[in-house]
């Protein structure tokens, strides 16, 4: 128990230095340790193949994307010197207090009233569940689920990602021609 | 006790989702902060992944709570949808990199020619 209670207090401490850090490097960094406790997270949660695309994706390639935008632009600038409050209206800031208490309401109601986790798809999702033995058992039969019943699904999202990296490379090509 | 060291037998203990509840809103209402009164633009995509990661934490955390027993479904969506988040994230790199060299800055408030 303690073991997931440091590796989640490891998450919310990196994010808070994500967002609040002045020098985008840093922050970088702190979206870094973000990305790999949630990923050992996930392993300690029993999602090995979650945590897997975790590291892999968020971890490795989206971070490789931050640093590498960072090194072609500011290089580790610190952030807009003239401050960046008083541009934060009054409207703002109540939007801002409504959608946290909004979340924490949200979070004491979602404890209190003992969500029903098997039913936020149908019921027959119930029968789909199996006990594992062992990690190879879950990636196994997640690998299984996912290509007997999302197999469109996946077919699909290959597509979206074909039409991203068009697009990325639509957006640096354009970039290339001005120069 | 589950630990990293039990690898082999699986996971055994069912994690309370309060601890999950509790990381998820943190992290929601961080990306939200950072949505909200950040102007650099590679600061306001690290807001956004925080928010994929919130979801994809609180999704996978309630697939996980009976002891022994492993849900498929929200796995595997959720393995779809951090395909997504990267590509999404990776195209929105590539847009800054194209407003930095267009303006020179990240800074959100300096994007006037794109009014009309």
């Amino acid at each position: 128990m303690i073991e997931i209670l440091f590796i989640l207090s490891l998450v919310v401490v990196s994010a808070l230095l994500a967002v609040t850090s002045r020098n985008i490097v840093f922050a970088v960094i702190a979206l870094l340790t973000t990305n790999i406790s949630l990923g050992v997270a996930y392993f300690m949660m029993g999602a090995p193949t979650v945590a897997l695309f975790q590291l892999a994706i968020f971890a490795g390639a989206v971070v490789v994307f931050f640093v590498i935008t960072v090194m072609l632009t500011t290089g580790g600038d610190v952030e807009f010197d003239d401050d960046s409050v008083p541009w934060i209206n009054k409207t703002t800031q109540l939007v801002l207090a409504a959608a946290s208490v909004l979340v924490l309401l949200g979070v004491s109601l979602t404890r209190e009233i003992a969500f029903p986790y098997l039913e936020y798809a149908s019921s027959a999702l119930e029968t789909l569940m199996f006990s594992p033995t062992n990690y190879d058992d879950i990636t196994t039969a997640v690998s299984q689920f996912l290509w007997q019943h999302r197999g469109f699904d996946l077919v699909s999202q290959s597509f979206v990602v074909l039409a991203a990296v068009i697009c990325c490379i639509a957006l640096l090509k354009i970039r290339r021609d001005h120069e | 006790m589950h630990s990293l060291a039990k690898d082999k037998e699986g996971p055994r203990v069912m994690y309370p989702i309060t601890f999950f509840i509790v990381t998820t809103a943190l992290l929601f209402v961080f990306g939200l902060v950072a949505l909200t009164i950040k102007r650099d633009l590679v600061r306001l995509l690290i807001g956004i992944e925080i928010l994929f990661n919130a979801a994809n934490l609180f999704f996978v955390a309630l697939s996980t709570q009976h002891v022994g027993m492993i849900d498929p479904l929200p796995q595997s969506i959720v393995m779809m949808a951090l395909v997504l988040d990267g590509t999404v994230i990776a195209v929105g790199l590539a847009l800054a990199l194209n407003v930095f060299k267009h303006y020179k800055t990240f800074d959100i408030r300096k994007l006037r020619r794109l009014k009309w």
